[in-house]
């Protein structure tokens, strides 16, 4: 009896313990979204490469993480809200892992973009992406800690401004290119580093996602998952 | 057989005092015992509760201290943490961090090492973070560890403002008075009098940036000293009218417009009408040097439930955003080279937050680069009537 008892502290303990990493890791990304803009906008090479440690401490903090996961699963045999808070977890390790790939990427360009100096207005966008990027990633843990569905679903719609921002600044780094105010290596290396921001905003809303499914298990694509299973069904009778 | 009687009798009394007096020896002999184990109990009691009380006091003096503290024991087990550090327990983003840094020293620590480590956030607003691990020793052996989180944030920027302002100081002074030397030296050999006229402007033209930063100075020491400010019954409106009035020429000279929004319903304010407008004069003078030519600058005063904001507005080159707690040190500037193209002493916004400071007013920035920034003078209510 004792026994149980003891194996189910450890239990939730582990649950907290991994609830933890995943509160560090986003804190990690958060982090590191504002030193790399910082890096970027003031061409800051130094404070570029000290990200990649940062990235470290994340891959390190996924991989404990994903053990203590492992463990519960193969030890305990969990189910129902269990079983659904460790199978958002483990997704979750992987969606903020891929996000600091993605600021880590971002610190990589810095260096090829050779000391460009930026004229304002793409400063300003970079700075409004960098934040909300921040603002998504930041939602997209609060939703989770706070098992806010609401919240979670509506971080689609902050995604929209991000890609709206994203596809001023690709106009934007076209223009200066016309003007001749950056090479054209310059504008493409530009291109993708708004990409890397981008991307952090669709990996937030994945979370949201994977919260909303923890709250109610429900996902997005279980609706076209059910078209897809009507129409199969549908072709076996024809 | 009276006599046989009275002697059983007597031999029963006897029995009987003997066996009572034992008894209440017993009896006395317990009560003793039962005095000085209650005794003791008390004041047992009340070492426990003085020791309770102890630690209770700890903690309460810890509550007050501005760093964070957390003491452990041998099993890595919390014993004390103070209102500081709670706050990052349960911590998120940014914060999580430092309690991963709390966590990780005292694991450190344990092992009997000492840690110092510094956590930094970009931010905005960037901060900086001290964490330090102690192991706790008590006749060489130890019994804990103790964890301290200190934010160094303000007073490392105290430090720097503080070295940043001597080096700016004798560089913005130095600089003129250089070139008034060397000026004076090519002079003094000079024959050709069209050469000399040159030497003469330049020479002028350095005396009166000399002259316009010893005049900021002093000016921002007198905005300083003042303290309490008169207290006047100002009109906002006449204040900005004022203000672009003064700039009204250096607009023209490059081709901005000065745009005004007063609201229609009138409210004085109580502040020293002088120094207000002082502090709008100087946010239109740099909204005109940071604007492109041809555009347009705004100057408006709204009132809200509580206060009176005076806004300057314009569409200029904006302020990168991590500068934006610099920019009102004095002799700070976002763009070295540009900023001495355009003429400032680097004084104005130094001027400007003490001019707020003076009236407890607040001032808020707000700016995007490549888009234009607003400067808010947000005057409270209860000074206005």
């Amino acid at each position: 009896m004792s026994n149980t008892e003891e194996t189910r502290t450890e239990f939730h303990q582990l649950m907290d313990e991994v609830r933890g990493d995943l509160v560090r890791m986003s804190g990690l990304v958060t982090e590191g979204i504002s030193t790399v803009t910082q890096a970027l906008l003031g061409n800051d090479i130094g404070l570029a490469d000290q990200i990649s440690s940062g990235d470290d401490e994340i891959d390190l903090l996924s991989v404990e993480a994903e053990e203590k996961c492992v463990r519960m699963l193969a030890l305990q045999q969990p189910v129902a809200v269990d079983l659904r808070t460790i199978l958002t977890d483990l997704r979750m390790i992987s969606e903020i892992e891929r996000s600091g790939d993605l600021v880590a990427n971002i610190a990589k360009g810095i260096g090829r973009l050779q000391g460009v100096e930026l004229d304002p207005r793409l400063r300003g966008l970079l700075d409004r992406m960098s934040e909300q990027a921040l603002r998504l990633t930041s939602r997209a843990m609060d939703s989770y800690l706070d098992r806010d569905a609401g919240l979670a679903s509506a971080l689609s719609d902050l995604d929209d401004r991000l890609d709206e921002l994203h596809n001023d600044f690709i106009e934007t780094v076209f223009s200066s290119r016309n003007d001749r105010l950056i090479t054209t290596q310059q504008a493409v290396q530009l291109a993708v580093i708004g990409r890397f921001y981008e991307r952090i905003g669709d990996h937030a809303v994945n979370v949201g996602e994977r919260v909303q499914y923890l709250v109610n298990g429900e996902l997005p694509e279980h609706k076209g998952a059910q078209r897809a299973r009507a129409r199969r069904e549908q072709g076996d009778v024809s | 057989m009276t006599l046989a009687l009275a002697i059983l009798l007597l031999l029963l009394t006897i029995s009987f005092v003997i066996a009572f007096s034992r008894r209440s020896k017993a009896q006395r002999e317990l009560t003793a015992q039962l005095d000085y184990l209650n005794g003791a109990f008390e004041s047992l009691t009340n070492d426990a509760t003085l020791a309770v009380l102890g630690s209770e006091r700890l903690r309460l003096a810890l509550d007050q201290l501005r760093a964070g503290v957390v003491i452990v024991d041998l099993a890595g087990q919390e014993t004390i943490r103070n209102q500081v550090a709670k706050r990052y327990t349960d911590a998120r983003h940014a914060d999580s961090l430092v309690e991963g840094a709390l966590t990780e020293a005292l694991e450190v620590t344990s092992r009997g090492n000492p840690v110092d480590q510094t956590v930094n956030f970009s931010g905005p607003p960037s901060r900086m973070i001290q964490v330090r691990g102690r192991p706790l020793l008590h006749e060489n052996q130890q019994i804990g560890s103790v964890a301290i989180v200190d934010d160094q944030t303000e007073s490392v920027r105290l430090d720097r403002v503080r070295r940043d302002f001597v080096a700016n100081l004798s560089h913005e002074l130095r600089t003129p008075i250089g070139a008034i030397a060397l000026l004076c030296d090519t002079l003094a050999e000079e024959e050709d009098p069209t050469v000399s006229k040159r030497l003469i402007d330049r020479i002028s033209s350095e005396t009166t940036r000399v002259g316009e930063i010893i005049n900021d100075l002093l000016e921002l020491s007198r905005v300083e000293l003042d303290g309490e400010p008169r207290t006047d019954k100002v009109d906002p409106r006449s204040v900005i009218s004022a203000a672009i009035d003064e700039y009204h020429p250096a607009a023209d000279a490059r081709n901005i417009e000065i745009l005004w929004d007063f609201p229609a319903q009138s409210v004085q304010l109580k502040g020293d009408a002088g120094q207000l407008v002082r502090a709008v004069g100087n946010l239109v003078d740099n909204a005109i040097k940071y604007s492109e030519p041809g555009s347009s600058i705004t100057v408006s005063a709204v009132i809200r439930s509580d206060s009176v904001d005076l806004s300057v507005r314009d569409s200029g080159m904006g302020i990168p955003r991590g500068e934006f707690d610099r920019i009102f040190e004095r002799f700070y500037r976002v763009d070295k080279a540009r900023s001495r193209e355009t003429g400032g002493t680097g004084l104005g916004l130094s001027i400007v937050r003490h001019i707020a400071v003076n009236h407890r007013a607040e001032i808020l920035v707000e700016s995007r680069e490549g888009e234009g920034s607003v400067f808010t003078l947000r005057m409270p209510k209860e000074s206005t009537q």
